[in-house]
């Protein structure tokens, strides 16, 4: 249905020895409906969720997630009165007070039980910390803390009216599976995403995770729950040595003598599946150890940025210190979507790290300089080879930062966390190129109208990929209204 | 008015083109009804919630089409042919949230409205068979549970010795299926222990069954695998499954306790223990939700209560409580509560009334933690503090108890608990009214026996406290022994001879000195506070607790002596912690120093002599409202005016709540000065009178300031971090100067190291003292318990409760008294062992002071102890353990009983389904916890029936379920599907005609492996081990961590469908490649493999030897024997050089060994390993 996008995949291409023992049981099952093959309880299902109407335009998503919460206000959502009226409190300002809004509450909760909770409301405003200008032919503003991607923004989507309602930390799974903590447990849009749809490439996982979740506790962001472990998040270390869990042989085992082993496992199942050739799982798990052995060999190849020019690698920053880290998983991300991988989910840095109650400053000028460049360059390079076309690139974060000065702890020059009101932004297949979507109000606390619960953003990805939200339902979960979200039509072109 | 307009015109035009078009269909016949196919189907799913047989709002049911056009309180729902002017139309259409409907979620979908308004065009036909939606009441799992008969069809020659057999042919007699034929001895045995212990049968269980002919071999090994222990491990883990064990978690990382406990595990092996006894279901649950009230004063009854506790979220109680709710009511009653919390349930009859009564039999929980016989005290259960990481606590257990009583539930909106709708009603503890027959609410509060609310009775935790304790006396009164020998020997040790001599010349010299001493200099006439940092400093810091509402004024005042000139100042802090300062009054070199108002900058006060002793009077006024204190320095004879109401700042200062907000005084090295008459007044905030009040006032005359001792050893006193040994604090009667201060530290120092063998001797006879008299306390104490809480006890000596209580409370304070002599020499011992170091020792002078600090507190004590003499004796006497309340409000019993009473109509069913599920890898209820009206009636429900009555009259014998399955014939049939007719007819095996084939649970996968390999550990119960442990040790994989975090699930359970604890009521069942690399890369196959080619070690050499060991490793790992074909492909494989050695290395041994390892750790990846056939 949908073509291979590498057809010249050489390196993961199976070896011509390996070819003799694996072809009689076939590999044709490229584009196949690898869920419902591999799980009779769900048969059709899958097949159902696939939008007709719609065509799919995004083949492949990278999704780029900075946890800790970047302020918007010093990102992609500048706001000149929060300087004009620094250091007062919200209601000496000719604005509506923000916190005497319904949506105040409506959008802001707290995880701790209120009668326990020690976290505030700040209503003094806490200035800019940086100045910021218009760019490109669009026009957009976004702050001098981008000196690179602010020359992308021509091919960019800002949304600037998102909002969720996690107050804590617990927003990083909710921007992922569409719930608050203390609500169930949903599985994550990654899994979402790639539940039921084919894969392009065999060797290879269909959704992929690099660099986090860095926390134990945030697991869910790449978890599958009831829609089983083949569709959880496959971690993927940068290390061609030892990429997968279980994906390097065991001791001073050869590659051939593994091979050898593989075949007798191949000719032992045949066996028995001559015996119960009605035996689904058989034939499933026969292709599964195929595609194992091709996997071992495919997934140290795509992590491999080694034989990339060095052009290439000056594009994502690997030469530099601070952008290293991001460059790389950036770089790793082309080239797993290049090879066929569906979602890839990258965090560029560790648990926490936007989290800026102090020293907001001098926090975001050092985060923004480490991933400035390295987004700048991954929005080149897929433009460069023609891959934006079809790549869908998200990049986004729990929450945004509260307008006010946080006094916590006798704060001086911290932001709070703000559900009410945050900035992602949006790229490639099917989006709006120069475009800005919402706005939050004066003061950047409330996301304005109805504003984009987290969701919205899930809805919207998942029909990009040809894929309708509504109809991704598993018997006995039933998900609610809100977990489905609504298309960002406006985003879109 | 225009939208509305344009609207209508819209709709009109819509009406007249559909009119035009469909009007020869309407003239030539009467349409066929659509409300079956379509508009019934949107309306089930979207508007029978609320206008259905469940409710109707309105007085309108639209469940058939009758119903509809009978309309509601708004009048006519339709106007048949006229779809624009119908109220349905416009309501489904409406723009206007607050009317639209259905009012949550999404319109409908404009191909649905369609639908609707061409239905009404045509006429809104009623269909033939016009049926509503079935009355709640009348859902299948909602009748009452009644054994069905089994009655064979009279035209049977078939008998059943089963009666799942029975049912089973029922319906394949319909179909006119014949069942698949027996499956093999060797795949039934395995399937069996499989089932009943999870681990495979070893060759020679294998061989002694399938040589063993006699006709009830099969059942009696049924019976033997369901009472080895292994079996509670095996269907310990399923019900962990159900019921949602998890070990603690939260932030692991950091580590803190957010979620469960880190003492479940007891509750594990309460459910392994308890399966293992097959207790009754029934029992089980009740004690899970009860147990503290069913088995008051059971510890090991308790620890079921791991049900609730596992649900603890200690960030939120309201989330404590919805899981509580929830869980309940999916693991043992199959509904979905939940779905109540934030609106009436849209499928089944419970209301959010409902939810929250429901929630009430909760409401008064809290968490116990108790100590266990044996182990230290775990002391009390840790409660939520934010900033406070709650501890990874592994002593004693942790139990439900009824905490509160009279705890409250609210009812509350939108699932929300802030949206607490304060005018509702209190909500009392109720079950759902639709089920509500059979439920006793409790009438009154329980009365709970002692040992339930005083675990301090428990017989072997005093039994083990009393040995120890007499323990303690054998280990005192041996060391007095070895200290009497010792001292012999040092008393006479030339180095004790000396510092005897060298204390006596020393204090000669003191007395010769200080006799006769001029005492006019003296400005205090009696103790004051003396600073001495001569050497050193001394910054000691008072917090003022005593400050009970916000400072409006205050005055601050002291008396000063000051006797050099360095630094001194006198502070109010900003942060003590920190040392930040809000305001000071310094002195130095003749100057007096402040900050200026609303500044951190210092300016001159005025100036002093500084070259006599100078003695002054401070005073401080403090007006927050403007944020400045005014400071007037007098001499202390009033005579001189230094300084009057200078402004000086005050920087927010306000001790009030804060307790790093007090006084402080900073001697800085060099410094020596005594203060005096320090107090502060303050202005009450309430009051309108001007007279200030003491807030605290020290003279350092009384009692509590014990003459030559430190003042940091009293409450709230402190030496900040900042100082430096050896400076002190004391309190003095005379204010010495500089050479009497060193000289009497000198004669203080030496006299203990003259002392120290006494010293030490005195120690332990105090020790042995101590030792001694809290045995007698301990006796005393279990004496007045069972006087006080056990009337039946026989009191043998005749005194009365006041009296053994009393005589308790003296015996603990004897033994304090003991105990704090003890520990006041040991500190001296210690001291004197600093002070006798060499003076160039490292750290000398800070162990020094380290050890005075020690001994200053230890004397602080001891001197408490004196003095608890002087207190009345009241008979209040120091408990053995905590106490709880002596009664529970009996709800969570109520709630037990209800569940698991006869006529539940839900509780058996729901079990035997689960256990079902497990048998057949497929349940009869599909949706395993959802037994409402979303779940259809099963294919199979007579069979249900009759196993859950089965059950309840077996007194709920899990055991005896287990047995009926696994001795069916359904159970032990083949589950090849080579069967044309059968696969034709019923290709997913709905009716049973074969066995379904199961797969390994990752921790049957791995605790096969090491099974075969002889390596499994077998031991049970205990702590939960760490997953990264997984492969290096080998207990059962029931013992590993389970836990919804990064490291809650083994390798293996992260990729072969381990639980998860979230909510695992049914497992995944998924074939990923991860999973073949894990079985082929993985540690602990490589090493099973190695350790079985030992056992199995052949003689290479020969074919005959190699088919020997291929039959045997097929007979180890997948317990059947190899065929033909699959014998030579092995052979070929054992027989073919291995790629890794050159041709004249492959004949070798170790070579041969190797290719036998490999060939096993193909086995081990072999489908049939993880399958059960």
């Amino acid at each position: 249905m949908l073509p291979r996008r590498n057809t010249s995949c050489g390196p993961c291409r199976p070896s011509e020895s390996r070819r003799a023992f694996l072809a009689d049981h076939g590999l044709g099952f490229t584009g196949m409906v690898l869920g419902s093959m591999l799980s009779t309880d769900r048969s059709g299902l899958a097949n159902a969720a696939f939008d007709t109407s719609r065509a799919a335009v995004a083949k492949s998503v990278i999704w780029i997630f900075l946890s800790g919460g970047y302020s918007h206000l010093e990102t992609f959502d500048p706001k000149p009165a929060l300087n004009r009226y620094a250091g007062l409190t919200f209601d000496k300002t000719p604005f509506e007070n923000p916190i005497n809004s319904p949506l105040h509450r409506k959008r802001f909760r707290s995880v701790p039980a209120e009668e326990i909770n020690v976290r505030d409301v700040y209503p003094t405003i806490y200035p800019m910390q940086i100045g910021f200008r218009k760019h490109g032919e669009s026009g957009i503003e976004i702050t001098d803390w981008w000196p690179h991607l602010s020359k992308c923004v021509d091919d960019l989507c800002f949304v600037r009216n998102m909002w969720t309602t996690d107050n804590d930390h617990a927003a990083e799974n909710q921007i992922h599976t569409g719930r608050h903590r203390l609500d169930e447990t949903q599985p994550s849009i990654g899994s979402w995403a790639t539940y039921g749809l084919g894969s392009f490439n065999d060797n290879l996982p269909k959704y992929v995770v690099l660099g986090g979740p860095t926390h134990s506790n945030t697991r869910q962001s790449i978890d599958s729950y009831y829609l089983g472990p083949q569709y959880s998040g496959v971690p993927i270390a940068l290390d061609p040595k030892n990429p997968l869990p279980f994906g390097q042989r065991f001791g001073q085992q050869s590659a051939s003598e593994q091979a050898q082993e593989f075949e007798l496992i191949h000719r032992l199942n045949g066996l028995t599946a001559r015996e119960y050739p009605e035996d689904a799982e058989l034939s499933a798990r026969i292709r599964a150890y195929e595609l194992a052995y091709r996997m071992q060999s495919a997934v140290p190849t795509a992590v491999n940025v080694n034989n990339e020019t060095e052009a290439t690698r000056r594009l994502y920053g690997l030469d530099h210190e601070i952008t290293k880290v991001a460059g790389e998983r950036f770089l790793v991300a082309r080239r797993l979507i290049e090879e066929g991988v569906r979602f890839v989910q990258v965090f560029p840095s560790a648990y926490g790290t936007w989290d800026s109650h102090q020293k907001l400053k001098e926090n975001h000028s050092r985060l923004c300089q480490s991933v400035d460049l390295p987004t700048a360059g991954l929005l080149l390079d897929l433009k460069q080879r023609g891959l934006m076309d079809d790549t869908l690139v998200v990049f986004c974060t729990e929450f945004g930062r509260t307008p006010g000065l946080e006094r916590r702890g006798g704060g001086i020059d911290g932001r709070d966390h703000h559900p009410n009101g945050f900035t992602i932004w949006l790229a490639g297949a099917g989006i709006k190129k120069g475009f800005v979507h919402g706005e939050t109000d004066e003061l950047g606390y409330h996301a304005l109208g109805s504003g984009h619960y987290v969701t919205d953003l899930h809805a919207t990805v998942l029909q990009l990929m040809g894929i309708n939200s509504r109809s991704l339902e598993v018997p006995g979960r039933r998900r609610l209204d809100i977990d489905h979200g609504n298309v960002m039509t406006e985003c879109l072109i | 008015m225009k939208q509305p307009l344009t609207n209508y015109l819209r709709s009109f035009i819509t009406y007249l083109v559909c009119w035009t078009c469909l009007g020869h269909v309407v003239l030539s016949a009467p349409p066929e009804s659509t409300f079956d196919s379509t508009i019934r189907p949107i309306f089930k799913e979207r508007c029978f919630a609320c206008h259905g047989s469940l409710k109707q709002e309105a007085n309108l049911r639209v469940d058939t089409a009758a119903y509809v056009l009978r309309g509601g309180d708004s009048g006519n729902t339709i106007q048949p042919r006229d779809p624009a002017h119908s109220l349905l139309v416009s309501r489904i259409t409406s723009t206007d949230l607050s009317i639209r409907m259905p009012p949550e979620g999404h319109a409908l979908t404009s191909s649905q409205i369609d639908s609707v308004k061409q239905w009404i065009l045509d006429g809104a036909p009623v269909p033939k068979n016009d049926h509503p939606e079935p009355s709640p009441s009348d859902h299948w799992a909602f009748q009452p549970i009644s054994r069905p008969e089994i009655q064979l069809p009279t035209n049977s020659d078939h008998s059943f010795a089963n009666p799942i057999d029975f049912f089973l042919s029922l319906e394949l007699a319909k179909q006119n299926l014949s069942p698949q034929p027996s499956a093999t001895p060797s795949q039934r045995i395995r399937r069996l222990y499989f089932d009943l212990i999870g681990l495979p049968p070893s060759p020679t269980q294998l061989n002694s069954f399938l040589t063993d002919n006699a006709p009830d071999a099969y059942n009696r090994t049924a019976l033997q695998l369901l009472n080895s222990p292994q079996h509670g491990e095996r269907w310990g883990r399923h019900w962990m499954d159900i019921w949602r064990y998890a070990d603690w978690f939260g932030r692991r990382y950091v580590p803190d306790v957010w979620n469960s406990a880190p003492q479940i595990w007891h509750w594990r092996d309460w459910i392994v223990r308890s399966i293992n006894h097959d207790v009754g279901y029934d029992q089980m649950i009740r004690e899970m939700l009860a147990a503290d009230e069913i088995n008051p004063g059971d510890p090991n009854s308790a620890v079921a209560t791991g049900f609730l506790i596992r649900n603890w979220y200690a960030l939120n109680p309201n989330d404590w409580m919805r899981s509580n709710v929830e869980h309940t009511g999916k693991a043992f009653l199959g509904l979905t509560f939940q779905c109540a919390h934030c609106h009436d349930h849209k499928y089944d009859p419970i209301t959010q009334q409902d939810y929250f009564s429901f929630r009430a039999f909760f409401e008064p929980i809290g968490i116990r933690q108790d100590r266990l016989p044996g182990e230290p005290d775990p002391g009390p259960f840790q409660e939520y503090e934010y900033s406070t990481q709650r501890k990874v606590q592994r002593l004693g257990i942790v139990s439900i108890f009824d905490k509160n009583p009279e705890a409250k539930t609210y009812f509350y909106t939108n699932g929300d608990e802030r949206n607490r709708e304060t005018d509702h009603p209190t909500l009392a503890p109720n079950v759902p009214q639709f089920l509500a027959q059979h439920f006793y609410p409790p009438k009154s509060l329980l009365q709970l026996p002692a040992s339930a609310y005083y675990p301090g009775l428990n017989p072997q935790l005093r039994e083990l406290l009393t040995k120890d304790l007499e323990k303690n006396i054998r280990i005192a009164e041996s060391e007095l022994r070895h200290e009497k020998l010792t001292f012999e020997t040092t008393s006479n040790a030339p180095t004790t001879l000396e510092a005897q001599a060298k204390l006596q010349r020393l204090e000669t010299e003191y007395h010769s000195a200080f006799a006769n001493e001029d005492t006019s200099n003296q400005p205090f006439d009696s103790h004051s506070l003396l600073l001495n940092a001569t050497a050193g400093r001394r910054m000691i810091y008072r917090s003022l607790p005593e400050c009970t509402q916000p400072l409006s004024e205050a005055h601050i005042s002291f008396d000063i002596s000051i006797r050099s000139k360095s630094h001194l100042n006198f502070q109010l802090t900003r942060d003590s912690s920190k040392g930040l300062t809000a305001s000071f009054v310094g002195f130095e070199n003749g100057e007096i120093r402040a900050y200026k108002p609303n500044s951190f900058e210092e300016f001159v006060v005025a100036k002093f002599d500084e070259t006599q002793p100078t003695h002054f009077h401070i005073e401080i006024r403090i007006v927050p409202q403007i944020d400045q204190a005014e400071l007037t320095v007098l001499t202390l004879s009033r005579k001189e005016t230094l300084a009057t109401k200078i402004p000086i700042a005050l920087n927010q200062w306000n001790p009030y709540q804060n307790l790093t907000q007090g006084i402080l005084f900073d001697a800085r090295p060099g410094a020596l000065a005594a203060i005096d008459n320090l107090s502060i007044k303050s202005q009450p905030t309430s009051s309108t009178n001007s007279d200030l009040i003491p807030v605290v006032h020290f003279d350092f005359d009384s009692s509590e300031f014990n003459l030559d001792s430190d003042i940091i050893t009293l409450p709230h006193w402190q030496s900040l971090s900042f100082s430096i040994p050896p400076a002190d604090s004391r309190i003095v009667r005379r204010i010495p100067n500089e050479t009497q201060l060193l000289l009497k530290k000198e004669i203080a120092q030496m006299r203990r190291i003259a002392q120290h063998p006494k010293l030490k001797l005195q120690q332990a006879e105090a020790n042995l003292s101590a030792a001694q008299t809290h045995l007698d306390a301990h006796r005393a104490t279990v004496q007045a318990d069972d006087q006080k809480f056990r009337p039946d006890h026989n009191n043998t000596n005749g005194l009365s409760d006041r009296e053994l209580a009393n005589n308790a409370q003296i015996q603990q304070r004897l033994a304090e008294l003991h105990t704090q002599e003890a520990a006041c020499l040991a500190r001296e011992v210690a001291l004197a062992d600093c002070e006798a170091k060499p003076h160039d020792a490292a750290n000398r002078l800070t162990d020094i002071q380290t050890a005075q600090t020690a001994w200053a507190n230890a004397k602080a004590l001891l001197e408490k102890a004196r003095q608890s003499f002087q207190q009345p004796v009241t008979g209040d006497y120091q408990p053995l353990t905590r106490s709880y309340l002596p009664q529970s409000t009996g709800r969570r019993t109520a709630l037990g009983q209800w569940i698991t009473h006869p006529r539940n109509p839900l509780t058996a069913r729901v079990a035997v389904n689960h256990i079902w599920m497990r048998h057949f890898h497929k349940p009869l209820v599909n949706n395993v916890f959802d037994f409402g009206r979303s779940s259809p009636e099963p294919r199979q429900l007579q069979l249900l029936n009759w196993l859950a009555a089965e059950l309840i009259e077996s007194n709920w014998s899990m055991k005896r379920i287990h047995y009926l399955i696994v001795t069916s014939e359904a159970f032990q049939r083949s589950s090849s599907g080579n069967n044309p007719v059968a696969t034709a007819v019923d290709p997913d095996n709905q009716l049973y005609w074969r066995m379904n084939t199961g797969r390994l649970e990752a921790e049957v996968i791995r605790d096969s492996i090491l099974h075969i390999a002889d390596s499994l550990d077998l031991q049970f119960g205990g702590q939960e081990l760490d997953n990264n442990l997984s492969f290096t040790t080998h207990r059962r994989s029931i013992y590993y961590c389970c836990q919804p975090e990064e490291d809650g699930k083994s390798p293996l359970g992260q990729l072969f469908d381990g639980p998860d604890p979230t909510d695992c009521y049914r497992r995944t069942r998924t074939i990923i490649p991860q999973q073949a690399l894990a079985l082929t890369n993985s540690s602990i196959v490589h090493q099973a493999a190695q350790k079985l080619e030992e056992k199995l070690r052949p003689n290479i050499a020969n074919t005959p030897s190699q088919q020997l060991f291929i039959e045997a490793a097929f007979q180890s790992i997948l317990n059947r024997s190899p065929s033909q074909d699959e014998i030579d492909s092995c052979l070929a494989f054992l027989q073919s050089p291995s790629p890794d050695l050159s041709v004249e290395s492959s004949t070798n041994e170790t070579a041969n060994r190797q290719r036998c390892a490999s060939l096993l750790r193909v086995l081990f990846n072999h489908n049939d390993f993880i399958t059960v056939r």
